[in-house]
């Protein structure tokens, strides 16, 4: 009945229409293919004069009409979608604007509804981004083609048609590479960056997209592709943690974080006034919201993070990227093409690629040589390419120029403070990464300035001191190599084996470091012994007996590794470790007497220091390799190490750090701390930083802001005088005898002296 | 304290103020902004003493054509129509033919009468866009546009010149068959099952125009008049005189005038589809018919649905069912005939 119901019902307009078809598209086949007819016609008349066709609505009504039905009727409308791209590819630039956005509508919902593939969309309406003129077009088919990445990639990643997306941005690369086409190149530039962003993409194809980019003959491209390398992953980051609602520093952002912390209350609130109040339906589907909001909050946060690569890293062949890049941008005249600020950006991102991949392109230090003066517009951030384009594998005889020259130009009596300090602090920075770019002269030199009287110089020259006495303290002259870095000195030449630094050695760690010392103590208190007996015989029924009394040990010095001793692979490896022992002790000597052995051990080494030397590492290695240390055996040798005066660790202390870190330099960092005078700004910034989540001034003024009723005291204020004119309180006061009336006014005087005073 | 506060703002107003190093000097309270910024002025020119000729009138007119107020566009076609000039060139067609779709039906009344009256002559190169939006009109979903796209077609076909309708029957034959099925409501692309031929057409007869009872006969023989008038014009051999001297030019052989460029065609290569940017689609979307059996081979698919609702036409009986009774046997006589030939 209602089907007859609706075939009696001829559609007059084609939302109706629509309607029907959805409804029934069997019954409505002979009408759709009328109207499919109209549209062919309508596409014919288009045709003939595309830039003067005015009956558009109807047409638009007829495309977006068809693109909703069509999946009811594959096979008529197979033609449909290539006759889209048809229209749009020969008509775009003089099409109206509205039909022209239509048509790209109607397409992305023929990709939704999976007419087309998303390849072929994106092939239709990629070459529009460059082709077309019109500004508001452009944007909108950026917006399709990032939203439509976006939805490829939610749920896994689509590499087909990723793969499809960075080959077309590559040859529009390629394609124009040329000073006229630069907008083309951009394009491909801002996308990679967006999707980047976005973490849509992070593979290292969209990174040689990049890497091609910044390559590029065009300034504004090869700029972009730079800027990219420096800033994306920051930004990445930022739009990370912006999702996941974690910390903000974006006023726009704020305020969701704002939401968040109204969310929990809100459940609360609205659970206490179903509570109180009467239960409606409406107050149980508000819970039920605000439950599913601060669910989804919840799962928002507990997303797993994502190991992202940077951009550098992610690099294929940075050797060869930095050497063009350098080759291109920067000399024989290259640099011509680019502003200062375009220059430094180029040159910060070479010296990033040095520092990280450990390159050698020798030619950037000459070239920095020539912009190391204290007069060049910028040069802390010279200063700090420098710095970054410092690394161990730098042969010492091309930095050291470079060294001498900031020796030469900025530290010298002559310069103002901040520039000294500056100079210094970029030695020292340079310094941590290749130590061996000074000679001890020179070096001297500069720790001289730990007198000055500008506390920004003193302390720079300082720095450099401190960490020379962890690198090579024998370069300082005697007076500033400390008290730890002496007595090591001296031990080290005793026992002859003072290790100097060596261009080209890598810093390998042969063992830990004053582990010797752990070992003579565990004689001295016979815990080799008692673990061996343990091994044998009390490991049934106290497993962690051993550990226990460590633990004991390390908590009457710091309470810190409770948490540990109840971790069970502790436990399993120490059992290990028991019978590793017994077993060992078993090979090495037949004597099953741990005792015996050891005693054995020290009197060789009385009789013959070289050979003490080889028993003592092995002594070490077979602890090593026998025992696996607990985290109260590691704070014991903490301990011993420091009694014996050996805290400072070759290369294991913050230098160490220093040299394999590959961070970038700030360029105000190189400045110092920053003395004197703070604008107003900065101050307020601080004041506001230490008000943070504390509240100031009375507690009478937040009483008196918060919104209540009139206080009595008011009410009294405001009465009619009328209604107390014959009270006792108004009369008394007429009635009052002089010398009370002359206290009172007293008293009032006094309280208004006060309360100026106060003022 | 109210005189103190009076005494220094008064001071206030007689203190100089400081001239700072690198700063513009402060300007007066008293100071106007007297420079304007303007791209172009615009001095807008209008004289009750300048004439417009007609000719400016007639494109004023041409573009109230496109009016959104459907009175002020029929006014315009009157207008147009009393005022045509004697060399009609191509602005005219290209801002009257979209009102074959006009939702008004005054306007296309209008419309209709105003290309009746342009002569015939400059007609001739124009067919093509107009037949394009008589197609669209065909398919058109408003009943009454519809209804009224015959009366533009029989128009078309009954021009005077030879060469008019000729031109829409070899270059859209094809497409115009298909547009007089979805006009009558009869399925042309799939032939109906051998068994069932006249109950399944009558059940579509019924369907034909969405309005009234008596208004859907009028329609209906409005468009079978149409029908009629080009399936004879496509299908049969009435030679014109100048289409027989064409014929008698020097005859090497029977069948030479078939290979000759025919003498009036407007687009005689367009069958070749020389000019078609899509290589995989050129055959469908020009399909140019130069001689009656081509034409014919185009119509066999067709034939079924078309004689299953001639069929039903005929027994409606009426004007209507005589109309079909002779179509039909036209198309037997044809049938009979180019498959005698082959």
């Amino acid at each position: 009945m209602p089907k007859r119901r609706r075939a009696a019902l001829l559609p007059s307009n084609i939302a109706l229409l629509q309607n029907l078809v959805r409804r029934d598209p069997g019954s409505y086949k002979e009408e759709f293919l009328v109207q499919y007819r109209h549209y062919a016609t309508q596409k014919e008349i288009l045709a003939t004069n595309p830039g003067g066709f005015h009956d558009t609505e109807a047409f638009l009504d007829q495309i977006g009409f068809i693109a909703q039905v069509c999946t009811c009727y594959p096979n008529e409308t197979k033609e449909y979608p290539e006759d889209l791209a048809d229209l749009l590819k020969k008509h775009h630039t003089v099409l109206p604007v509205e039909l022209r956005e239509k048509i790209v509508q109607s397409l992305v919902l023929l990709r939704n509804r999976g007419s087309i593939t998303s390849e072929r969309l994106i092939q239709i309406i990629f070459p529009l981004l460059t082709t077309t003129n019109s500004k508001t077009f452009r944007k909108d088919i950026y917006a399709t083609l990032v939203r439509l990445l976006k939805h490829a990639n939610r749920n896994a990643k689509a590499p087909k048609l990723n793969r499809t997306v960075q080959t077309l941005l590559f040859t529009l690369l390629e394609s124009s590479d040329g000073a006229a086409a630069a907008p083309d190149g951009l394009w491909a530039a801002k996308l990679t960056r967006e999707l980047w962003r976005r973490s849509i993409w992070d593979d290292p194809r969209a990174v040689e997209i990049m890497k091609q980019a910044a390559l590029h003959g065009n300034t504004k491209v090869a700029i972009a592709g730079v800027s990219f390398f420096l800033g994306v992953d920051r930004e990445r980051e930022k739009a990370d943690r912006k999702k996941r609602g974690l910390v903000d520093d974006d006023n726009s952002s704020d305020a969701s974080s704002d939401d968040d912390d109204g969310d929990k209350p809100q459940v609360a609130g609205i659970k206490h006034r179903i509570g109180v109040n009467k239960k409606t339906g409406k107050r149980a589907r508000k819970l039920e919201a605000a439950m599913r909001a601060l669910k989804k909050k919840g799962k928002v946060a507990a997303l797993p993070t994502q190991l992202n690569f940077s951009a550098i890293h992610l690099l294929h062949d940075p050797q060869g990227f930095a050497e063009r890049l350098f080759g291109q941008t920067l000399s024989r005249g290259g640099g011509n093409k680019f502003t200062l600020e375009q220059r430094i950006q180029v040159l910060n991102l070479i010296s990033r690629l040095i520092g990280v991949h450990k390159l050698s392109v020798l030619g950037v230090y000459s070239y920095l040589l020539k912009y190391l003066t204290p007069k060049q517009q910028n040069v802390t951030q010279f200063m700090a390419a420098t710095a970054q384009a410092s690394h161990d594998l730098v042969p010492p005889d091309v930095l050291s120029p470079v060294i001498r020259k900031i020796a030469d130009e900025f530290v010298s009596d002559g310069v103002a403070a901040e520039v000294a300090a500056a100079g210094l602090n970029t030695i020292r920075e340079i310094l941590t990464r290749n130590p061996l770019a000074i000679e001890a002269d020179l070096l001297q030199d500069l720790t001289a300035y730990k007198g000055s009287k500008s506390k920004s110089v003193m302390m720079a020259a300082r720095s450099l001191i401190g960490l020379y006495r962890e690198v090579a303290p024998e370069m300082l002259s005697r007076k500033d190599r400390g008290k730890v870095a002496s007595m090591e000195m001296s031990a080290t030449a005793v026992a002859g084996q003072a290790k100097k630094l060596q261009y080209g050695v890598e810093n390998i760690v042969e063992g830990i470091p004053g582990l010797e010392l752990l070992e003579q103590w565990r004689k001295e208190q016979g815990l080799d012994k008692h673990d061996a007996e343990d091994a044998a015989t009390k490991e049934a029924e106290d497993d962690d007996d051993a550990w226990n009394i460590d633990i004991s040990d390390s908590e009457a010095s710091e309470g810190g590794w409770i948490d540990v001793e109840s971790d069970m692979e502790y436990n399993v490896s120490d059992d290990e470790a028991g019978i590793q022992d017994d077993h060992n002790t078993d090979t090495e000597d037949d004597d099953d007497d741990d005792d015996d052995d050891s005693d054995k051990e020290e009197d060789v080494e009385e009789n013959q220091p070289e050979a003490k030397r080889a028993k003592t590492e092995d002594a070490v290695q077979t602890l090593m390799a026998t025992k696996i240390l607990t985290p109260a055996d590691f704070q014991k040798l903490e301990e011993l190490r420091t009694k014996a005066g050996l805290d400072k660790i070759l290369h294991g202390g913050k230098a160490a750090a220093a040299m394999q870190h590959e961070d970038a330099v700030d360029a105000t960092s190189l400045l110092g701390p920053k003395t004197g005078k703070t604008n107003k700004m900065e101050r307020m910034a601080a004041v506001m930083e230490g008000r943070e989540d504390r509240q100031f001034g009375s507690k009478k003024s937040k009483k008196d802001n918060q919104p209540h009723s009139t206080t009595n005291k008011e009410k009294a204020r405001k009465k009619n005088f009328i209604m107390m004119i014959h009270k006792r309180d108004v009369q008394g006061k007429n009635k009052k005898s002089l010398r009370d009336k002359q206290k009172v006014l007293r008293a009032h005087i006094e309280r208004q002296k006060k309360s100026k005073g106060k003022r | 304290m109210g005189s103190q506060k009076k005494k220094k703002e008064k001071k206030k107003d007689f203190v100089k103020p400081k001239l700072k190093v690198g700063k513009t000097k402060p300007k007066a309270t008293s100071y106007t902004e007297l420079g304007f910024r303007a791209k172009a002025i615009g001095i807008p020119e209008q004289s009750i003493t300048k004439t417009h000729t007609s000719r400016e009138t007639f494109d004023h007119h041409l573009s109230l054509a496109r009016h959104h107020s459907h009175s002020t566009r029929r006014e315009a076609l009157a207008y147009l129509q009393a005022h045509l000039p004697e060399e009609v060139d191509s602005s005219l067609f290209t801002s009257i033919s979209p009102l074959i779709l006009d939702p008004t039906p005054t306007v296309r009344a209008a419309a209709l009468s105003l290309v009746r009256a342009i002569p015939t002559s400059s007609l001739a190169p124009h067919v093509h866009l107009i037949s394009l939006y008589i197609h669209s009109g065909m398919t058109h979903l408003a009943p009454d546009i519809r209804a009224d796209s015959s009366k533009f077609l029989l128009f078309v076909l009954k021009a005077e010149d030879a060469d008019i309708p000729m031109q829409l029957v070899t270059r859209s034959w094809e497409k115009t068959l298909h547009c007089f099925g979805s006009l009558l409501g009869w399925d042309l692309a799939s032939p109906p099952p051998p068994g069932s031929s006249i109950p399944a057409g009558s059940a579509n007869w019924n369907k034909v125009g969405n309005a009234t009872s008596i208004d859907r006969i009028a329609n209906a023989a409005g468009h079978l008049d149409a029908l009629s008038l080009f399936l004879r014009l496509g299908l049969s051999e009435n030679l014109t005189p100048e289409m027989r001297a064409q014929r008698e030019v020097p005859v090497y052989h029977a069948d030479t005038a078939k290979h000759l460029i025919p003498r009036n065609a407007t687009a005689p290569y367009a069958r070749l589809g020389l000019f078609v940017e899509d290589k995989g689609r050129r055959w469908t979307a020009v399909s140019s018919t130069e001689d009656i059996g081509a034409r014919y081979q185009l119509l066999k698919g067709m034939l079924p649905g078309i004689l299953v609702g001639l069929d039903s036409g005929r027994r409606q009986g009426g004007e209507i069912g005589r109309n079909c009774k002779y179509l039909i046997d036209f198309l037997d006589k044809v049938k009979a005939e180019t498959e005698k030939l082959q």
